[in-house]
């Protein structure tokens, strides 16, 4: 246990564990493309350990821990586990809320930054726990962590007065993101946003190795992006920066961006941001101001958004 | 770690390109001979927060038609256990024999060839390596360039492939005793490529290229060497 009562993981363990098991015999990777760390609770405000964009919680000052409601759903033979940011828990069908859903990272709290900078746009925000993250239980598994992506959108429609959504997506959980913005059947979902987001798991590879090797050398994960976005017919956002040093823009974010064929397609590309450094880099206002418009249909009055590619 | 933890698995999946090659056999094998090496060691990559050359196994043999040609061949054991062949087989030319001073030179033209054994999952790579080597007594001091070669236009997603010729220097030490030949060698990876825009973390030469670290230990089998 840490000193917040988290169960900590030596990083020489951590660092051995996947060498050891590949050397002696595991036959694929997807283990490790996601791999959570299991906390017994959240601590918020009160994490020690190291955060994104940990400094906007400087300026967004102590949360209100009334409008903080620790959640489980039920996902398949699993549960897993949601943070609600709002000041109430049901909503009405007019309401929009912002389902945001992190990236590799270990869990929620590693992302509550994030999670407290979209809430203070003004609309609530349920982030999720894939399973094996956090809370969650079970091992993630790409079948598994889209089930979760769809469970949330379930819980949102069946415990909370179903409100429409906006699917905020971050690096590799563009994976869900984009899942569950093309294979929502239920309409709710009235928009996408694409922080930083993956092409597909074969480009992963290949940027990684420089050459055309195929993805499925070593992993079962596709992560299709570029092919499910051509079937996301909501309005998208798509922001990434020009330094992202993790998914590439140019390989990643832009075939994504490009083939998209919803209609209403915004994006911004930022000057000097990396891969986790997108809001900071943009500033927090004009990150406020970039979602709230994009949400509220002014995108298009947004001077930092554009819609043709170059 | 905490910050990236699926970039371990990207890390190892790098791995598999940039630890194809082995150390090699530079000094040519007498007619009839062979040599059995095997040989471990890989990029220098961020494993938890540790920097870590990846321990990446590999078996090749080399066999002496005469004193100006041989053959190799080599095996990636550590691919094997992802369920991925991955074999290489190729030429050994030695236009010119090492005298004093005056450096042995080693050319190897190899095909590398790897499959999963899946629809769409054949891969086959050109390579040819020019070595440079020299002789003190019981030690080898080799230096010489890897050159890939990657025969396809597109990648995935529509992606253009934008190289087609990947670079690898490297220079090496080794040291005989008896049929035994004990080698450790340094790799430069893509030292004219930017080594950012992916998720794999290695160590390289400040933004560019990757480092790699290799040790080998080689058996003569046949022949007075």
């Amino acid at each position: 246990m840490n000193r917040h009562g988290q169960r900590a993981v030596s990083t020489t363990t951590r660092a051995l564990f996947p060498i050891t098991l590949a050397v002696c015999g595991c036959m694929s990777l997807d283990p490790f493309l996601f791999k959570g760390e299991e906390v017994d609770a959240y601590l918020f405000d009160e994490y020690g350990g190291a955060m994104e964009c940990a400094d906007a919680l400087d300026s967004l000052g102590p949360v209100d821990m009334s409008t903080v409601h620790e959640l489980s759903i039920e996902s398949g033979a699993e549960r897993i586990a949601a943070v609600l940011v709002a000041d109430r828990t049901s909503f009405d069908s007019t309401d929009t809320v912002i389902l945001y859903i992190h990236g590799t990272g270990p869990h929620i709290d590693y992302y509550w930054p994030r999670t407290r900078l979209l809430a203070s746009t003004g609309y609530p925000v349920l982030a999720i726990d894939f399973r094996g993250y956090g809370r969650s239980t079970g091992e993630p598994t790409e079948a598994g962590i889209y089930e979760d992506g769809f469970s949330a959108l379930r819980f949102l429609r069946d415990e909370c007065g179903d409100p429409r959504v906006v699917v905020y997506a971050f690096s590799l959980g563009s994976l869900v993101g984009c899942e569950i913005a093309s294979g929502d059947e239920s309409g709710r979902v009235i928009s996408l946003i694409l922080e930083s987001p993956i092409g597909s798991v074969e480009t992963l590879v290949q940027d990684a190795a420089y050459i055309d090797l195929p993805g499925s050398y070593v992993t079962t994960y596709q992560g299709k992006n570029v092919e499910k976005i051509k079937k996301v017919i909501v309005p998208l956002l798509w922001l990434h920066g020009t330094d992202d040093e993790t998914l590439a823009l140019e390989t990643n974010g832009r075939p994504v961006y490009r083939n998209y064929r919803g209609g209403e397609g915004y994006y911004a590309i930022i000057d000097n941001a990396g891969h986790r450094t997108v809001p900071t880099a943009i500033g927090y206002d004009r990150y406020h101001a970039c979602i709230q418009d994009f949400i509220s249909g002014h995108a298009a009055q947004n001077p930092l958004l554009s819609t043709e590619l170059e | 770690m905490k910050k990236h933890a699926g970039a371990v698995s990207v890390v190892l999946i790098a791995s598999l390109l940039l630890a194809c090659s082995s150390v090699r056999r530079v000094v040519p094998l007498e007619s009839g001979a062979s040599a059995i090496t095997v040989s471990l060691g890989g990029p220098v990559t961020e494993v938890g927060k540790k920097y870590l050359p990846l321990p990446l196994l590999s078996a090749g043999y080399n066999y002496g038609i005469n004193g100006r040609l041989g053959i190799e061949a080599g095996l990636n054991l550590t691919g094997a256990l992802f369920g991925l062949l991955h074999v290489d087989a190729g030429v050994n030319w030695y236009p010119l024999t090492v005298k004093g001073p005056i450096p042995g030179i080693t050319v190897t033209p190899k095909l590398f060839f790897m499959t999963n054994f899946e629809s769409g999952g054949n891969r086959l790579y050109p390579t040819i390596t020019p070595t440079l080597y020299w002789k003190l007594g019981r030690h080898l001091v080799y230096t010489g360039i890897e050159n890939w070669f990657e025969v396809h236009t597109r990648r995935s997603d529509g992606n253009e492939q934008p190289r087609h010729w990947l670079i690898a220097p490297y220079l090496g030490w080794g040291l005989s005793w008896k049929k035994w030949l004990f080698q450790l060698e340094g790799r430069g990876y893509t030292p004219n490529l930017a080594n950012t825009g992916r998720a794999t973390k290695n160590i390289g030469f400040g933004s560019h290229g990757v480092i790699g670290f290799f040790m080998g230990v080689s058996r003569t089998i046949g022949g007075a060497r």
